[in-house]
């Protein structure tokens, strides 16, 4: 149930920010809509780990600055590049990913996207690797290195051992 | 005062960032030698373009409620667009397209092997 709860919250609290509308009436019709549409959804089997991982979501904000930073940096890089394509070495590499759930390993395979330089190509959900295009050398090191890698499983509850 | 000037001339700088960003990026789409090297210029289009841009109009925003919604649109983009850079990247691999790899630095770049 704590799925429907934390659902309707993020869905009222949405529907506050983007109506404009403060009146008592439409307040509580907000309310009613962003419940029966949460009740919906826990019925259709949607709110489970894979549509709103909880953990992985309000973990987020511990990596935020850590992700912009490497966005900028990788920006950079990509633009010199782009200044001088001859310096292109593209190569695809493996990465091996630690995370044991899916949304965890979507999230790793999405934020080496979203650090220009580096697209995932594939994610092998059963040998956990994500294979990656890399535009140069040293942007395929800083995939392997293992450190993205880190610290997206900072964002994952921690495996109980057994289970 | 001089404070709402600080603010204005740092949005001034981030929407140039911003803007030069999406020049280099469309630059990129043109320059770069493979369908998945070009991935990476667009790459630039939809993270630093977009986010400086973003980031800038967060600084000029008149109202909370613009502000929030530009903080809505750089989450929904954070998540979108590497989904579908993935997407397309994913699909090019499945279709068999293979990409030009370059081993070391004066290794000639040729066509690699398809994993």
């Amino acid at each position: 149930m704590r799925s429907v709860y934390v659902s309707t919250i993020l869905m009222f609290g949405l529907w506050l920010a983007l109506s404009g509308h403060y009146t008592p009436l439409l307040l509580a019709l907000g309310a009613l809509s962003a419940l029966g549409v949460s009740l919906l959804a826990k019925r259709m089997n949607v709110l489970d780990e894979e549509g709103l991982p909880m953990g992985i979501l309000f973990r987020l904000p511990r990596v935020t600055l850590w992700i912009i930073w490497e966005i900028l940096k990788s920006n950079l890089g990509v633009i010199r590049v782009i200044i001088a394509p001859s310096k292109a070495a593209p190569q695809l590499v493996t990465v091996s990913a630690g995370q044991h759930t899916a949304a965890g390993l979507v999230t790793h395979a999405n934020f080496i996207t979203l650090t220009p330089g580096t697209v995932s190509v594939q994610v092998d959900e059963d040998r956990n690797e994500i294979i990656v295009h890399g535009l140069t050398q040293e942007f395929c090191d800083a995939t392997t290195d293992g450190s993205m890698d880190a610290k997206v499983s900072l964002l994952e509850k921690r495996k109980v051992s057994g289970a | 005062m001089m404070v709402e000037n600080i603010v204005t001339i740092i949005a001034i700088f981030s929407l140039s960032a911003g803007a030069l960003g999406v020049l280099f990026g469309a630059l990129g789409l043109l320059r770069l030698g493979d369908v998945y090297q070009r991935m990476h210029g667009a790459g630039i289009i939809d993270t630093g373009g977009a986010g400086l841009i973003l980031f800038g109009l967060l600084l000029a925003s008149p109202e909370w409620t613009v502000s929030l919604r530009l903080v809505l649109i750089g989450l929904l983009l954070g998540l979108t667009s590497p989904t579908a850079t993935h997407a397309i990247a994913r699909a090019a691999h499945f279709a068999g397209v293979k990409p030009l790899i370059k081993t070391s630095p004066d290794a000639p770049i040729e066509k690699g092997a398809n994993e």
